[in-house]
């Protein structure tokens, strides 16, 4: 192989090795304490549905902001703290009982959240008088919003109920 | 629930051990080793017996309900 053939792949390949993928696919994504960015997503997410729930004529910037935070819950489970189910890494009892009390405390919310969206929409299509086409927007805004709870509050949970640890 | 305190870090200590060299001869990640050095995670019974083993050491040596004296109160102790 010539040299500037060894320069070149050895650039792609640093090129390729800076975007993550590569890691990701090894399993040696560092996962860390992410207290921030979940709050940024549900906050986003919540103030798109209430957006929606302001404005039932228009709710396609609350739909874009539910978007939003969709987009950043998205990432929350493969950089967070909480370890997946069947991953190729050690998965201790320490990373059991913290993934199962975010998901309690992540399914909680969902819950609570849902007994509480769908009474309230019930009566704001009673006292607004939403038509049909309203409503079903509202319903998939909510749908929505509850997802993002899902993919945001396990990782909240687990990030503010334990320090991270220093390396050695 | 009661807070379980530990001497895992003056055991390690004295035998030079890393986090990384205990957690492997125990099964565990090294951040889990450090989280209950610090009193952040109480050890299932397995754990704690594995732990004991490791340090060749009687469980209750380990691992108490209530606080471990401290090195240096122990040896003003033992120098009196």
């Amino acid at each position: 192989m010539s040299r500037f053939n060894q320069r070149l792949f050895s650039r792609l390949d640093a090129a390729a090795d800076r975007t993550g993928i590569p890691a990701l696919a090894r399993a040696e994504v560092r996962r860390r304490h992410l207290r921030w960015i979940p709050i940024l997503a549900l906050a986003l997410a919540l103030g798109g549905w209430a957006w929606g729930l302001a404005q039932p004529g228009g709710t396609y910037p609350g739909y874009a902001l539910i978007s939003a935070g969709f987009v950043l819950g998205t990432f929350l489970p493969i950089f967070g703290p909480i370890k997946p189910w069947g991953g190729p890494r050690l998965v201790d009892e320490f990373d059991r009982q913290v993934r199962q009390r975010a998901f309690l405390a992540g399914f909680a919310t969902v819950s609570f959240a849902t007994f509480l969206g769908i009474w309230l929409m019930l009566g704001l299509t009673l006292l607004d008088h939403w038509s049909r086409e309203v409503l079903i927007a509202q319903l998939a805004n909510f749908t929505y919003m509850l997802f993002v709870l899902y993919l945001t509050v396990p990782t909240l949970h687990a990030s503010w109920a334990t320090r991270p640890v220093e390396e050695e | 629930m009661p807070q379980i305190h530990n001497r895992i870090a003056l055991f390690r200590a004295e035998r030079g051990m890393s986090r990384r060299a205990l957690a492997e001869a125990v099964g565990v990640n090294p951040q889990t080793i450090g989280y209950l050095e610090r009193g952040d995670y109480s050890p299932s019974l397995e754990l704690g017996m594995k732990l004991a083993a490791v340090f060749d050491a009687p469980v209750e040596l380990l691992f108490s309900f209530t606080p471990f004296e401290s090195v240096a109160s122990a040896l003003r102790r033992a120098a009196e």
